[in-house]
């Protein structure tokens, strides 16, 4: 009994030592998860269908966008880098819309319609908003949080997902870079 | 004491073999129709909630879909059932949300390192089975020990010495009585 208790202490410990050092070297040699991935819809493929009623009634497509660069901006009325980030927009559409160069479409994010609309009427900006059922629209831009933009090019490509609020030297900046790029 | 089982189960057949194959098969019975029978078919909600539980939300720390009341958590549970009332495959489902929602499936890969979280059960389980089937096996060797023909002559001694203590005829109730028909 004496003489065999030793050896009987190494087969229970060595097993659990092996898969001990196992798991360390498991977890010494993974890369760290990213903390917040982009998504698909960073990937440079076609942009996400966004198919839905405006606050003003008029059916919006994105695909009827072709030609222009859009940004969609998700947003929510309640988020404060959204409402710092908004006259950014503002400034942008009011840059680049009138020649038809670039538009700016706002999905709302766990907002009411009302909500959105009083939002537009007291901090401007005339572009198709859509606030009502913009859940899926949301999942498929991988939208967790907002503020969020995707900058989608004239052929329907993603250009890039910016998280965090946007201003429009950043849009500016991302558009020039895909436009030297791709020699557009 | 060793017990043989009736002639018709032939001589070498002990009850103590019949009894583990009789384990062996209810156990192994059980173990195949718990894999291969699917129960039930699932609801659309059985789905939706299976699903919701297997897709970490991406905003929270340790909660899946199914029990975070975040936002985005709130309309990933709306598009799984979307793409269940459409009828798409759970597998589908989840590589949508992955695609839009990377490193959020719980699902364990099958492949790769990921399948230790299956295999390690099923040698643990293999290893524990082991470890039982030597344990009862030495128990039955120390149960089986046999009488050495010393430990028989004491036994006889002391029948002997208790019997010329006694009246003839007259036994204690406490007392072991001889063995009938061993040599």
């Amino acid at each position: 009994m004496t003489d065999s208790a030793p050896r009987r202490a190494v087969w229970i410990v060595a097993p659990v030592a092996v898969v001990l050092a196992l798991l360390l070297l498991l977890f010494a040699t993974r890369e760290p998860g990213p903390d917040r991935d982009t998504g698909v819809v960073a990937a440079g493929g076609l942009a996400p269908t966004i198919v839905g009623e405006t606050l003003d009634g008029d059916a919006f497509d994105l695909d009827d966008q072709r030609g222009r660069f859009v940004v969609v901006n998700f947003f929510s009325t309640t988020c404060v880098p959204c409402i710092r980030e908004h006259p950014e927009l503002v400034s942008f559409h009011e840059a680049y819309a009138p020649s038809g160069f670039a538009e700016v479409v706002s999905v709302a994010f766990d907002d009411s319609a009302s909500n959105v609309a009083e939002f537009f009427e007291a901090n401007g900006g005339d572009w198709p908003v859509i606030a009502r059922d913009t859940g899926s629209v949301a999942v498929a831009y991988g939208v967790a949080l907002v503020p969020e933009s995707v900058v989608v090019a004239d052929n329907g490509e993603v250009v890039d997902k910016l998280i965090g609020g946007v201003t429009r030297a950043r849009i500016e900046n991302v558009i020039g870079s895909y436009i030297g790029e791709s020699g557009a | 004491m060793i017990r043989r089982a009736g002639s018709a189960f032939g001589r070498g057949v002990t009850r103590r073999f019949l009894a583990w194959l009789g384990v062996v098969v209810v156990g192994g019975s059980a173990f195949l129709f718990g894999a291969v029978d699917e129960g039930p078919p699932r609801t659309d909600a059985d789905r939706v909630h299976s699903l919701a539980q297997n897709f970490g939300c991406p905003v929270c720390d340790g909660q899946s879909v199914a029990e975070s009341d975040a936002v985005v958590a709130r309309n990933i549970r709306q598009q799984i059932a979307r793409r269940v009332d459409e009828g798409r495959s759970d597998e589908s489902i989840i590589a949508e949300l992955e695609a839009a929602f990377p490193g959020n499936d719980y699902t364990p890969a099958a492949t790769g390192l990921s399948s230790l979280v299956w295999i390690i059960p099923v040698v643990a389980a293999a290893g524990a089975l082991s470890g039982l089937f030597v344990v009862f096996r030495r128990w039955r060797r120390e149960t089986e020990a046999a009488a050495t023909p010393d430990d028989e002559r004491l036994v006889s001694d002391y029948l002997s010495e208790a019997g010329t203590a006694e009246s003839p005829g007259q036994t204690r109730a406490d007392e072991p009585r001889p063995l009938e028909g061993d040599g």
